[in-house]
């Protein structure tokens, strides 16, 4: 039987999982030593020996943090103790723990131990992580913590929860289910432009910050290569260009294998659950009534395979909002209209009414985007002719997109709740009922005032949605008539 | 929900019976709230403009120029707060309430009682001299959703927290 009343260790085993947890921090310092030993011409000895160093500190600090660490239940809160120097003692009442996580990395799984991770709706910054528990006592403190919340929450509000269903039995068929060769197509079609700036990014501020160790250490490399670089930059690079490109696409289908790798979606009455991931095994899940809208988007490369990506988006509190997001890449549009079908049953078969946005925004648009940077790389012009080519340049390749982008901003409408329909190459939906707002807005500037047009802003508890450049008219319609949308419903939005 | 049939298909029509909140339900603030502001401005103005000269004064500048832009900036600042006064209201009804304000950018928010997560009622120390308050309605839907009711007398404030309070009790 479960008896959390006394303060409990995790597994001995859980010395090693912090070791390698607090290794992979301590790591940073050791390639610092090996600055040494190539900038001083010192010893391979002061290597080792700063590597050993490092090890033991890791293992004792890990081996006092072990210790140091307990958790245990008091009255109505599940308690964590913890801390070397600053010893920290997080409460967590049962009613505002969210959810709770068992997650397996390497070394966990070598071990055969789990982690568990307790997700609350206020403290997106506290770590309330136990490292190291056996997977069935992780289970039962899971069990224990979700039950006990029910009961407190039962207790305040002095309603009972009806019994809906059959919790989840891993047996039951997913939704969605990934194999091998859908994993590899999610890596293919990531947005390679985004992933291959981050990596340069990534790649340019490592080099900076050790500048003066690389350029100790390739010295004579760069400048033999300077010589050349000057001459054939031509060609270099576009080189190095399809080199962060050909790198951001394997490291793309890599990371998409190790992370969406054996990925299942389920759906059951009470909850919705994901569980991926090849190496780490993720397990995650919301309860129905905590979803509060629905989002998918697709790029250029998903839409040639039909892929889409959706994201069930979860009430959370701002500072962890994308952590509390369940993502799902991949799906296919039988599979996302499964979705709907579960989530969003009266919407499946409604009519919606569909607006478009004022073609006041494609004047916005053009002029942010197209017309007011080539000015601005125009004028350079004046400096480098060259600038006046990239100017028509820009323009002749952001105004078709720009009018496209604005004539494909869509707002429908139905009696149960709304959908957003928006972007052209980087199409996006987002699907919301309307008992899940918590407020509304209508924004508009003397510009807009004088051509009647608005932003309707949709307020949900999962971050907020935006209408642009709504006609005036139907605005102000469809505030009075969410407004008594919202205030009529006796759903709760939570 | 059979009933919800009938508006299921044409909400738009359904809009003509709606219970429509116009411009004229709205309640002006307290005049004295403008003068609240116009003192804090006027504080800011000290602050900003001292900090002006001090510049004008050590930098290769006529020590009067900073200061030339400060007073554009808050002769604008000024004319906005006090044309956008009488813009800023509030409306309360049987189920929501909400907040208008803004001359160059216009805003209204609308909060329902049954999304209400608590309320407060707060007095800044200038709003004090003048025995104002503001109440401040808080819901799940992140800090720009929520809503500031400026510019009341202090019993008032006190008053429609108290109001809004109690009836989005009835839903929690």
């Amino acid at each position: 039987m479960l008896d959390l009343s006394k303060p409990q260790r995790q597994s001995p085993v859980g010395v090693v999982v912090l070791f390698f947890k607090h290794l992979r921090k301590a790591v940073n310092f050791v390639f610092y030593f090996f600055i040494l030993k190539y900038s001083t011409d010192s010893s391979s000895l002061v290597l080792w020996a700063g590597i050993a160093v490092i090890a033991i500190i890791t293992l004792v600090y890990s081996i006092l943090i072990y210790r140091k660490f307990l958790f245990y239940v008091q009255g109505d809160e599940f308690i964590i103790d913890k801390g070397l120097f600053n010893r920290e003692k997080i409460a967590v009442p049962f009613e505002r723990i969210q959810s709770v996580h068992i997650d397996q990395n390497v070394v966990q799984r070598a071990l055969k131990v789990v982690g568990l991770k307790i997700d609350t709706a206020g403290s997106g910054t506290k770590e309330l992580e136990i490292a190291a528990l056996p997977d069935a006592y992780a289970r039962s403190i899971q069990e224990f913590l979700l039950e006990r919340k029910k009961q407190v929450a039962a207790a305040e509000e002095d309603i009972v929860e009806q019994e809906v269903g059959e919790t989840f039995k891993t047996s039951s068929k997913p939704l969605i289910q990934l194999n091998l060769l859908d994993v590899v197509k999610v890596g293919l079609t990531e947005n390679h432009l985004k992933t291959s700036f981050a990596l340069f990014a990534l790649v340019n501020g490592y080099y900076w910050q050790n500048q003066d160790f690389f350029s100790t250490f390739f010295l004579d490399y760069i400048k033999e290569g300077q010589a050349v670089w000057l001459k054939k930059w031509l060609i270099i690079l576009p080189s190095m260009v399809l080199a962060l490109l050909l790198i951001s696409i394997v490291s793309s289908v890599v990371l998409s294998i190790l992370k969406y790798y054996g990925l299942q979606f389920r759906v059951s009455p009470k909850e919705v659950q994901k569980v991926s991931g090849l190496l780490k095994k993720t397990e995650y899940q919301i309860p129905i009534h905590k979803i509060q809208y629905l989002k998918y988007s697709s790029n250029p490369l998903r839409r040639l395979f039909g892929l889409k990506t959706i994201v069930v988006k979860q009430a959370s509190s701002k500072a962890s909002a994308d952590k509390q997001s369940l993502m799902i890449p991949g799906c296919k549009e039988f599979q996302l209209q499964a979705i709907i079908h579960e989530l969003f049953p009266e919407l499946e078969k409604s009519s919606f009414t569909t607006f478009k946005a004022n073609n006041y925004l494609k004047v916005q648009m053009v002029l942010l985007f197209a017309i007011l940077p080539a000015t601005l790389i125009g004028l350079l012009g004046f400096l480098d002719a060259r600038a006046f080519s990239i100017s028509i340049l820009w323009l002749l390749i952001a105004l078709p997109l720009s009018i496209q982008c604005a004539s494909n901003m869509h707002l429908e409408i139905d009696s149960e709740g709304l959908r957003l329909r928006k972007g052209w190459i980087f199409p996006k939906t987002e699907v919301v009922k309307y008992y899940k707002l918590q407020s509304v807005s209508i924004r508009q500037n003397v510009f807009q005032k004088r051509r009647k047009v608005a932003h309707f802003d949709f307020y949900t508890a999962a971050g907020s949605l935006r209408m642009w450049q709504l006609d005036e008219e139907v605005a102000t319609e469809l505030y009075n008539y969410i407004l008594y949308k919202i205030e009529s419903s006796d759903q709760t939005w939570m | 929900m059979t009933d919800t049939k009938v508006e299921f298909n044409n909400p738009i029509i359904q809009m003509d019976s709606l219970p429509i909140l116009e411009k004229t339900n709205f309640q002006s603030l307290e005049k004295d709230y403008l003068w609240v502001r116009i003192l804090f401005i006027s504080i800011v103005l000290l602050i900003v403009g001292s900090v002006a000269l001090f510049i004008g004064i050590i930098s290769d500048l006529e020590w009067w120029q900073p200061m030339i832009l400060v007073g554009i900036i808050f002769s604008l600042i000024y004319f906005t707060e006090w044309k956008g006064f009488s813009i800023k209201g509030y409306a309360l009804r049987q189920n929501d309430v909400s907040f208008k304000s803004g001359l160059i950018f216009l805003s209204m928010t609308s909060v329902p009682f049954n999304r209400v997560q608590h309320t407060e009622v707060n007095q800044t120390p200038l709003a004090r001299l003048f025995d104002l308050g503001e109440v401040k309605v808080y819901t799940a839907g992140g800090a720009t959703s929520d809503l500031t009711i400026s510019g009341l007398k202090i019993g008032e404030a006190h008053q429609l927290k108290d109001h809004i309070t109690k009836l989005s009790s009835q839903y929690a």
